[in-house]
């Protein structure tokens, strides 16, 4: 039996479980946890840094200090949360290295090409166009947010987190946090309207184009 | 038309928006949605905002990290040897014994140990005596070449004997520079070998102490297996 899952019932071990083994020594299990959160810290440093390798050099970091300090970790909070927390300093030293401030934004945006909203149904060659200017645009503008907005964004829209863990994370208000996601969100919706014109996905998968002004109330809805 | 004092605090608006208001909340929200088009048109932009946001998904990158320890017990022995003895000092005792070799080949140097003493000597400097176990052409040829040794040694003036005198020093300048660099070189592989010895004995630490002992016997087995070799 593999050592991811319990002997009781062949149910996946929980994060706690598996941490403590890996702070027994057992270097399987830790690999476990990676293997289980990987996918999300490199999406976290990729949406927060804006290029694919470096985010996976912060992946790699964040998961090596992890390691280094796991009998450290006493379990005062989530397992993710302390991966999260980890990912975002790393990620917070890497922009202001070198002064690198400005998030960067790959002119070929053809990422994620694979994940369709549609799920498992072919995108065509035009699909795959409009869905690669969208993110485009959506990259540029989250480009022209703060680093504490950037990030708070990400957190709250991407990976799921309470307004709380985030306040818990980056050590700030809870009002704070809504306050950046407030003004995130009205910043982000003034660099769309400015790219205006541009395409956006129905949830159905198929591309319409979406108008990205408020009065009219054709934005395009996206099913989430 | 003015937002009214009546109107949703941002914070709660954002709260509303990701859905972390209690259902009392949420139902005086919508109320009052219903009545205020500067809330609702604001709920409703940002609700189309973060749908528009859906679309950027990160790329497909290969990730796959794996933490690879030193103290695994199934590993194979070659990754227990290059952690203790990085490959890099194997690689200068190659380059060391080779060099050793090609300066043997290329001087025919004879090395000969006394009780306290050692002698070093090159090709240039051996006897051109024959060898008398070397039968047929070769005798005769080693036999003609002894004989005009014999007939240059009966030479003798002063322009001879001044180049011999050349030639010996030359010798004992080769000999001497020789001596020193293989000096050198036996310094500089016990330096190595300390460093190896010390570097091992500081990962021996770092591992756990069955590691430790394991990598120990496996590391011995390899040294006599090595040493049997020869």
């Amino acid at each position: 039996m593999s050592k991811g899952y319990t002997a009781a019932a062949g149910m996946p071990r929980t994060d706690e479980e598996l941490v403590a083994l890996a702070i027994a020594g057992d270097s399987d299990s830790f690999n476990q946890l990676v293997g289980r959160w990987e996918r999300q810290i490199f999406a976290l440093a990729y949406r927060v840094i804006g290029r694919e390798e470096d985010a996976r050099d912060v992946c790699q970091e964040t998961f090596l200090r992890a390691f280094r300090g796991i009998k450290k970790f006493k379990g005062q909070s989530k397992f993710s949360s302390w991966l999260y927390r980890i990912a975002l300093n790393l990620c917070r030293d890497w922009l202001r290295r070198d002064r690198r401030s400005e998030v960067l934004v790959p002119l070929d945006t053809d990422v994620g090409a694979n994940a369709s909203l549609s799920g498992n149904q072919p995108e065509s060659a035009e699909d795959h166009a409009v869905r690669r200017d969208l993110r485009r645009v959506i990259a540029q503008a989250m480009s022209t947010l703060s680093e504490e907005q950037r990030a708070t964004i990400v957190l709250k829209e991407f990976h799921g987190l309470t307004f709380q863990a985030i306040a818990d994370l980056q050590g700030c208000p809870l009002s704070t946090v809504k306050t950046r996601v407030y003004q995130g969100l009205s910043v982000l919706r003034h660099q769309l309207q400015q790219a205006g014109g541009r395409t956006s996905v129905l949830g159905n998968g198929r591309p319409q184009t979406a108008v990205m002004t408020r009065g009219d109330r054709k934005m395009v809805k996206i099913d989430r | 038309m003015t937002e009214t004092t009546s109107c949703i605090d941002k914070d709660d608006l954002v709260a509303y928006l990701y859905g972390e208001v209690d259902l009392e909340a949420r139902h005086q929200f919508d109320v009052h949605l219903r009545d205020c088009p500067i809330c609702a048109d604001e709920v409703l932009s940002l609700k189309d905002v973060r749908g528009t946001l859906d679309a950027w998904a990160p790329p497909d990158a290969q990730l796959g990290f794996r933490v690879v320890t030193a103290g695994r017990r199934n590993r194979e022995f070659g990754t227990l040897l290059k952690r203790v003895m990085p490959p890099r000092s194997w690689g200068i005792a190659a380059m060391v014994v080779l060099v050793l070799l090609t300066a043997v080949a290329v001087t025919r140097t004879r090395i000969e140990f006394g009780p306290d003493w050692m002698l070093v000597r090159t090709g240039w400097s051996q006897s051109a005596a024959p060898d008398s176990l070397t039968p047929g052409l070769s005798s005769i040829q080693l036999g003609s070449e002894s004989e005009l040794a014999q007939d240059w040694a009966a030479v003798d003036s002063p322009w001879l004997q001044r180049v011999r005198e050349m030639i010996r020093e030359s010798e004992r300048r080769q000999v001497r520079a020789l001596s020193d660099r293989v000096r050198q070189v036996e310094q500089r592989i016990e330096e190595q070998r300390q460093a190896d010895l010390s570097e091992m004995e500081r990962t021996f630490r770092e591992v756990d102490p069955d590691d430790a002992a394991l990598a120990r016997q496996q590391l011995l087995e390899y040294m006599s297996r090595i040493s049997a070799q020869r």
